[in-house]
């Protein structure tokens, strides 16, 4: 569904991708997996519009985009690392506002609002302000916004980074449920754990080049051995160590 | 426009439920011009003076008066020259027994270098007084003078003077005089409060500690002290009639305030007096030609001579040359009297040459009041247009909201453009309340309000445009608060609202004219006080508007590069 061919990003000299290229598929949930500084963050900022690359290309479904442009712009949805919302507002006013900002009359975003917001299982404190509510519920609130506008593909920046694992289950959860609904998915994480289970096609990103690509298995089988012993973690040291030394 | 209405609800929304914002940017404004604006609402108010008035003939039965001399023993040997003769005191008691006992007429008291006192006391004749308070002044400069022995010896032991002159207050002869002037008879205290009604509140006290304590408390402004012999240097114009005043100078607006309404009273005193003299002066040289009382003198008068001169010269008929000598006086007199009208007049006119006529540029007289509100409206515009700029930028950075709100159909003019209708109405609505409740609540004068909120709304543009410059250097709403009022405090001093512009150094002028709150200032009170039309003040809302570009363009192309 959207492929990206030889990208590159310099910042001031500072090579933060040096020619990746990955291929996600429709319904896919794609991990992309790598060290601090490996460059995942710029991969996701390129991937939703939000900085050009220096040199390569995006194509989405085949045909090569522009990542600033508007038509792309509105087949994604984001959810970013950080807290992103407005805390002084409620969850229902959240998800109507980035309604109406993607176009929607205000019954249409009423509706899609009250449609995720039951799918996130928040309807009861739909009208707490959301600074009150907690990390997990924050979070499934934040997915809810990237979703607001029905994208094709979802990009999630370490989504369950700092939550307990009681609400990390239930992102784990929607994501599953999203799969399933045919949504392309694209994860960055340092959670070795929440690739291998969520994840069904993984990048590892060393350096701004990408290691290598494929299912959980194939990454855990490079390695050679018990396939059921080896574990992703175990993949994750060698291929980025490797590069190290 | 499709979402605008969303992203300014947001906003709107963002600051009323943000106690902070909400006091910093709605209240706050109201709550400090209102301070601001009671402070100034009546000002103009009498300033309270004290009154320390030593030329009364009921302050005790004796008189001090006191200096500080280069050398005191100058002022011992002009004693020993005028004196009849000389005795010298022990103790203080003993001296003071004997002159109020009359066995000296006065004492001079000397303070040694070791604090230690001596005592003179001496017989003088009647009309050395006026010289010996001479020689003291002339060694002194200064001579203070004292209603009470105990505040007179501690001036002394104080070291504030080392000579100290006593005498019977029946023997001084200037004291508790009245002036009789515009048809009323005054003492020193009653000119003083009847010039100074509506500048001063004269507070009376009876002695110089008293009133210095007061002051020192600030229950009164500045102390004046009329000194001995007040009056009857006013009536005679012998001498100058020094008034010492005592001024708070720590607060220096409260000290120039005093000083002006005390130099303002006294001066009219000197204009009754000196007029009054004029008159008199006036009414004499005619009274030399009419004849009539002069100063209790019947005085013939020149048309008196002149009429007995023709009477002489029709009974030398018949004597020409005795008639032609009788002639020349004829005519001395004409000239003499046409010579002393001329002087009549001339003194007249030259009596008071200068008087003011104020005349207001606005066409009717301002009050402080008035004349505040087009300063107070532009520190609420700058306040709250710094600060609203600043916050509402930073709002989508703090929430982490920037990324989303990029993918969504709403472009950057349109994320930008929504917060800055938001502030400008935020600021132009605050603005323009504020001035309604001036004008309906109190009273103020606006000659042109529509205009006024033209130039508001200029205003409010370039004030947010600095705070969208300030919000580049902000991530957080805290960040921006702290950045804006670091910012505005030392804007506030550079408008020429708290100081005016013509009294700064030429530099700083140069900085004030940097800032565009000063134009704000100068078109409000242009089209607020001085009735200027919209072709006078255009080229300033125009600065205004350019300030508002420029600073808006800076403030983009700033956050632009952050983000990249």
């Amino acid at each position: 569904m959207i492929s990206v061919k030889g990208l590159c990003k310099e910042f001031n000299g500072v090579k933060a991708l040096r020619g990746v290229d990955i291929d996600i598929e429709k319904g896919e949930t794609f991990g992309l997996i790598g060290p601090n500084g490996a460059g995942k963050t710029t991969m996701i900022k390129i991937l939703t519009g939000q900085i050009p690359p220096t040199e390569g290309e995006v194509l989405l479904e085949g045909e090569p985009i522009d990542p600033m442009e508007e038509r792309y712009r509105l087949v994604v949805g984001l959810v970013p690392q950080e807290a992103s919302f407005y805390g002084r507002m409620t969850a229902r006013e959240n998800l109507v506002l980035l309604g109406r900002l993607y176009g929607m009359n205000p019954k249409e975003a009423a509706e899609r609002g009250e449609e995720l917001i039951s799918w996130i299982d928040l309807a009861e404190s739909g009208d707490r302000q959301v600074r009150f509510f907690s990390r997990g519920m924050q979070q499934r609130l934040s997915l809810a916004m990237g979703l607001m506008h029905k994208p094709e593909i979802i990009y999630l920046d370490e989504p369950t980074s700092g939550l307990d694992p009681a609400a990390r289950n239930s992102i784990w959860e929607l994501l599953h449920r999203l799969s399933e609904e045919g949504r392309s998915i694209f994860i960055t994480t340092h959670n070795m754990e929440e690739a291998d289970h969520v994840c069904s096609k993984l990048a590892i990103l060393v350096k701004g080049t990408v290691r290598e690509q494929g299912t959980p298995v194939y990454i855990k089988g490079l390695l050679g051995g018990d396939i059921e012993e080896v574990t992703l973690e175990d993949a994750f040291l060698r291929f980025t160590q490797e590069v190290g030394d | 426009m499709k979402g605008w209405w969303a992203l300014l609800s947001k906003d709107w929304r963002i600051i009323v439920r943000n106690r902070l914002l909400l006091v910093i940017l709605i209240i706050y404004p109201f709550l400090i011009m209102g301070v601001i604006g009671a402070a100034f609402y009546d000002i103009g108010r009498p300033v309270p003076i004290g009154l320390v008035n030593l030329d009364r003939g009921d302050t005790g039965d004796l008189a001090w008066v006191g200096g500080e001399a280069e050398s005191p023993d100058d002022m011992r040997r002009h004693l020993h020259y005028r004196a009849e003769e000389i005795a010298e005191f022990e103790e203080g008691d003993e001296a003071l027994a004997a002159l109020t006992a009359g066995e000296v007429d006065v004492l001079l008291v000397v303070s040694r270098t070791d604090k230690s006192l001596e005592w003179l006391g001496a017989i003088i004749p009647q009309d050395v007084w006026e010289d010996l308070l001479w020689d003291l002044e002339s060694e002194t400069g200064v001579v203070r003078h004292y209603a009470h022995a105990g505040e007179a010896l501690a001036s002394l032991e104080e070291g504030e003077n080392n000579l100290l002159m006593a005498l019977r207050t029946v023997d001084y002869p200037y004291l508790g005089e009245s002036l009789w002037l515009e048809g009323e008879n005054y003492d020193a205290s009653g000119l003083v409060k009847r010039f100074s009604q509506d500048v001063s509140d004269i507070k009376e006290y009876a002695s110089v500690s008293q009133a210095r304590e007061d002051l020192k408390q600030g229950r009164v402004d500045a102390v004046i002290v009329l000194p001995r012999g007040f009056v009857h240097k006013l009536k005679t114009l012998e001498e100058i009639a020094y008034v010492p005043v005592i001024l708070d100078q720590s607060n220096l607006v409260k000290a120039e305030f005093a000083e002006t309404s005390i130099r303002g009273f006294l001066s009219r005193i000197n204009e009754a007096v000196v007029e009054s003299k004029m008159e008199a002066v006036i009414a004499g040289l005619r009274i030399l030609v009419s004849g009539g009382d002069f100063f209790g003198t019947e005085i013939v008068g020149l048309a008196q001579v002149q009429e007995d001169l023709e009477r002489i010269r029709q009974e030398l008929e018949g004597r020409p040359d005795l008639q032609q000598t009788v002639d020349i006086g004829i005519d001395m007199a004409d000239t003499v009297s046409e010579n002393v009208e001329e002087a009549a007049e001339y003194l007249r006119a030259t009596a008071l040459p200068i008087e003011l006529e104020i005349s207001s540029v606005a066409g009717r007289t301002l009050s402080a009041k008035d004349a505040v509100v087009p300063a107070l409206i532009a520190l609420s515009i700058l306040w709250t247009g710094i600060l609203s700029g600043a916050i509402l930028m930073v709002v989508e950075e703090e929430e982490g909201m920037r990324m989303r709100l990029r993918l969504t159909q709403m472009g950057r003019f349109a994320l930008v453009g929504s917060k800055l209708v938001l502030a400008t109405a935020v600021v132009f609505i605050q603005s323009a309340v504020m001035l309604l409740i001036a004008v309906a609540v109190f009273g103020a004068f606006a000659s042109n309000i529509p205009l006024a909120l033209l130039v508001i709304a200029a205003a409010s543009f370039s004030a947010i445009g600095i705070g969208l410059v300030i919000a580049a250097f902000a991530r957080q709403v805290a960040g921006a608060v702290i950045l804006s009022v670091l910012v505005a405090f030392p804007l506030i001093f550079l408008t020429g609202a708290v100081f005016p512009l013509s009294q700064m150094p030429d530099f700083m002028q140069w900085i004030a004219r940097a800032v565009p709150l000063t134009y704000a200032i100068e078109a409000l009170s242009g089209v607020m006080l001085r009735g200027e039309g919209l072709v006078d003040v255009a080229w300033r809302i125009g600065v205004l508007i350019a300030f508002g570009v420029g600073l808006l363009a800076i403030g983009s192309i700033l956050v632009r590069r952050r983000e990249i």
